[in-house]
């Protein structure tokens, strides 16, 4: 069940965009995502789709995986595409039978904006398909800490991404156990109502919550034994370092912005009928 | 008529990737009523997932269980029925407790069972009998309990659903000599006292050998050896060699018997030792 | 030369009840720990052995009596980071002590808060890991080791911080045999080859035989001190206190009785057994 969500899975291939400095990553899914936001035509928007498949085909991720992490947000995909289609009642009517009517700049605009969120979705995975969780938590930790300058600690964040990334596997299993054992005694998690449902888990929660807190007071003494305060005076054993694609990276990136931009003048805000007229 | 077995039971994870990992294979095993067994074995041989399949709690990847010649996969009744008449205890129960009231957390079996009030309140009093604890701890937080006390509320809680076969996993990990004679010795007694079938999952031949009837060797998802304690401690060496702990004293007659003496290798116990090694010296004039 | 002293300390954990005053925990103690040695700390659960470890790094402070790490008061806070880094603390739960997802960062996540230089940093991890074992497993994810593993790991991130004195929460308690075994064959080596003052608690009799030199606690005090030979010597009263007495020494024990000439200070297997051999080659 929990183990089926692939969104902030890390698949650890060996391409390179895998190669890649974290925090170039990080900066490309930004731009990317801002990229995808000002695209104001669909010459913009499919210049965006072919960065993200050009991207996904250096990554050596399956498209089928790709395409499967998409599932989770079908529904918000179909529930914005239907408001479109019921809100837009630009261009030429195509539909229009008792109540509903339905126009050209509506079908266009759920189009345009299911794409977009795609796109999103897709190159979000992305970064944490080719990022492992704790270079993706360097990386952070690095692009952000200029931050500490201005009395904001990042490093605390980070140093909760990390913890939290580190007993996720723990509580996974530990909830896996404390189930079985439950069970054993004649506990179901999985019948009745609602309310009943809820209450089946008050057996599950209460040892977890208790076993939680015991574990994060033992990880307290044990990184004070270690030293650790706060991040203070830290150093780094692996220090990112870019090279060559990196620098490349930049470069796509600037380019690719300086396209978009010139895509956006020269193209032209979509226009419906426009569009419309030339598809047909 | 054997009380419970399992027929060619085999356990796979992962199937169908690369990942698959063969957790129990075709294991056969054969417990009738009454029977004090230990089943032993390394970490990762398979012996706390055989356990988890006696009571349904894991369903087989292929073969069969069998309770009093019943298949406790045949249908939902029978497998809501395998889950009370076959208690298992977990490793470390007490990080499983979750009520109010020591009382509470002991009677959660019961009630599930679908018991009367009283019933369920006769069984909390024998249960927490059988363990040892006090009338007035009964109405106390378990989360206010020693270590020891919290393990023995958990044992409780699984022997108040009054199971025919008692299954332990580990009951005695993390606990100090004392808590470990205290946990073993209980078992013992509500064994001698109620004539039911009990199981002790472990990785340490020296907890079960004095107490145990028969003997389940799993190694490698597989089982090994079975048979009565003395049967097992014939191979004591083989023991060695698939990582389990034998006893000190049992360490000390493999190494005599290396020397070319002609000792006994099932020793384990210090009386027994003693008394063989008295014979040894006897038998060639020195006492 | 010492490396910890316990001077007449005397310490008790707050009740969760107001007004409520708990014994103390730890009661009128004094122990001096030499520099080089390997002692193994024995006592029941609850007899005050725990929170002996965490007193003797300024994890707690003592109520009365001082606590010095090589000549430092733990109570004086300037010297806090520097006292953390002479004695380090592994505790018995190893999955609750590694920090980091990969296994040779968590083992730098101590030299990286001393400010340590990256290369220096790496040094010591590869080192360390290779020292208790484990540096095959260095690009592994702690929460796919096996316990012994993991304890393993989290004993490389404390030597990591070089340390000259390691203190040792029974740190087998949760392991099987396999684990136990490879963890306290790491201790050893630390002992012996880097010559790290090593304090093991344990209530497993077998480890506390390989200390030169064993202190029993009981009732929060200290009960009996001397090498593994003197202590288990005295049977009964090991018994009395709840412990267990190593079968050798048991055995050894009825066989003297019996008035079987075998020598007084046998404590391991082999021991016993070479005893044995010589007295029936004799006849």
């Amino acid at each position: 069940m929990i183990k089926d969500i692939t969104i902030g899975q890390y698949f650890p291939f060996n391409s390179v965009i895998h190669r890649l400095d974290p925090r170039t990553k990080l900066l490309f899914t930004i731009v990317f995502i801002v990229m995808v936001f000002v695209s104001n035509n669909f010459v913009s928007l499919l210049f965006n789709f072919v960065i993200a498949t050009v991207i996904i085909n250096l990554s050596k991720i399956p498209l089928k995986t790709v395409i499967k992490g998409l599932k989770p947000i079908l529904l918000v995909v179909i529930i914005t595409s239907v408001l479109q289609i019921a809100y837009v009642k630009t261009g030429i009517t195509l539909i229009d039978v008792w109540k509903i009517k339905i126009t050209s700049g509506g079908v266009l605009t759920a189009v345009f904006m299911a794409i977009r969120i795609s796109l999103l979705i897709v190159m979000s995975t992305m970064l944490t398909y080719t990022t492992s969780p704790t270079s993706l938590t360097n990386g952070l930790d690095k692009l952000f800490a200029p931050l500490t300058k201005i009395g904001i600690d990042f490093h605390m964040v980070t140093m909760i991404m990390t913890i939290a990334l580190r007993f996720i596997p723990t509580l996974i299993e530990e909830v896996d156990k404390i189930m079985s054992a439950q069970k054993s005694r004649g506990a179901s998690f999985d019948q009745g109502n609602l309310i009943k449902r809820a209450k089946a888990l008050i057996p599950l929660f209460i040892p977890l919550l208790f076993n939680s807190i015991r574990r994060a007071y033992e990880l307290a003494n044990a990184m004070t034994c270690r030293c650790y305060n706060g991040g203070k005076g830290k150093t780094t054993m692996n220090a990112l370092k870019f090279n060559s694609g990196d620098y490349i990276s930049y470069l796509v990136m600037l380019l690719f912005i300086t396209a978009i931009i010139l895509l956006n003048i020269f193209c032209g805000e979509y226009n419906a009928e426009f569009t419309f007229n030339l598809a047909v | 008529m054997s009380h419970l077995r399992t027929e060619n039971l085999t356990f796979t994870y992962g199937e169908g990737t690369p990942f698959k990992i063969t957790a129990l294979d075709n294991v056969n095993i054969e417990l009738n009523k009454g029977e004090f067994v230990a089943i032993i074995g390394h970490t990762g041989s398979g012996k706390s997932t055989l356990v988890q399949h006696l009571n349904g709690l894991l369903k087989p990847t292929d073969g069969k269980i069998f309770l009093d010649e019943k298949n406790i996969h045949s249908s939902k009744s029978t497998l809501f029925d395998a889950r009370f008449r076959v208690g298992l205890c977990f490793q470390y129960p007490e990080y499983q407790l979750f009520e109010e009231t020591v009382y509470k957390d002991i009677a959660f079996g019961p009630t599930n069972m679908g018991l009367s009030k009283g019933e369920v309140d006769e069984r909390v009093r024998k249960a927490a009998k059988y363990v040892g604890i006090p009338d007035e701890m009964l109405s106390k937080s378990p989360f206010d309990l020693s270590g020891g006390q919290k393990r023995r509320v958990a044992i409780a809680g699984v022997i108040s659903m009054e199971p025919e076969i008692l299954i332990l996993d580990e009951p005695t990990s993390g606990l100090d000599p004392m808590g470990r004679e205290q946990i073993l010795s209980l078992i013992k007694n509500y064994r001698e006292n109620t004539g039911k079938t009990v199981i002790i999952v472990s990785h340490s031949m020296e907890d079960v050998a004095r107490f145990a009837t028969k003997v389940i060797v799993m190694n490698d998802a597989k089982v090994e050896m079975t048979g009565t304690v003395d049967d097992v401690f014939e191979k004591a060496s083989r023991l060695r060699e698939i990582g389990l702990s034998v006893p000190q004293i049992t360490e000390i007659f493999i190494k005599l018997r290396e020397k070319g003496y002609n000792v006994s290798e099932k020793i384990y116990t210090v009386e027994q030792g003693y008394l063989e090694l008295k014979k040894l010296f006897k038998g060639r004039g020195i006492s | 030369m010492s490396i910890i002293e316990f001077k007449n300390i005397t310490f008790r954990y707050e009740s969760d009840d107001e007004g409520v005053v708990l014994a103390p925990a730890v009661k009128d103690f004094s122990l001096n720990i030499n520099e080089g040695d390997f002692m193994a700390i024995l006592g029941h659960n609850g007899s005050g052995k725990s929170t002996l470890a965490k007193l003797s790094n300024g994890l707690l402070l003592p109520e009365s009596g001082t606590v010095l790490v090589d000549g430092m008061d733990t109570k004086n806070e300037d010297d806090d980071i520097k006292i953390k880094q002479t004695v380090g603390v592994v505790f018995q739960n190893p999955d609750n002590q590694i920090v980091a997802t990969i296994v040779e960062e968590d083992v730098a996540f101590g030299p990286e808060n001393l400010g340590i230089e990256p290369t220096e940093i790496r040094r010591r991890v590869d080192e360390s890991l290779k020292i208790v074992g484990m540096y095959k497993y260095k690009k592994h994810e702690p929460h796919k080791l096996s316990g012994g593993q993991k304890q393993r790991v989290a004993i490389a991130g404390i030597i990591a911080m070089e340390p000259r004195c390691i203190i040792l929460d029974e740190p087998t308690a949760m392991l099987d045999p396999e684990g136990r075994r490879d963890v306290m064959k790491a201790i050893k080596r630390l002992n012996r080859e880097l010559g790290i003052t090593v304090v093991y608690i344990t209530h497993y009799m077998e480890e506390a035989c390989e200390a030169n030199r064993i202190v029993v606690m009981d009732d929060s005090r200290l009960l009996m001190d001397g090498t593994p030979k003197e202590v288990f010597s005295d049977t009964d009263k090991i018994r009395n206190i709840g412990l267990d007495v190593p079968q050798t020494c048991q055995l050894a024990k009825m066989l003297k009785n019996d008035g079987i000439k075998l020598k007084n200070d046998l404590l391991s297997i082999d021991e016993l057994v070479e005893n044995i051999d010589e007295l029936l080659k004799g006849h």
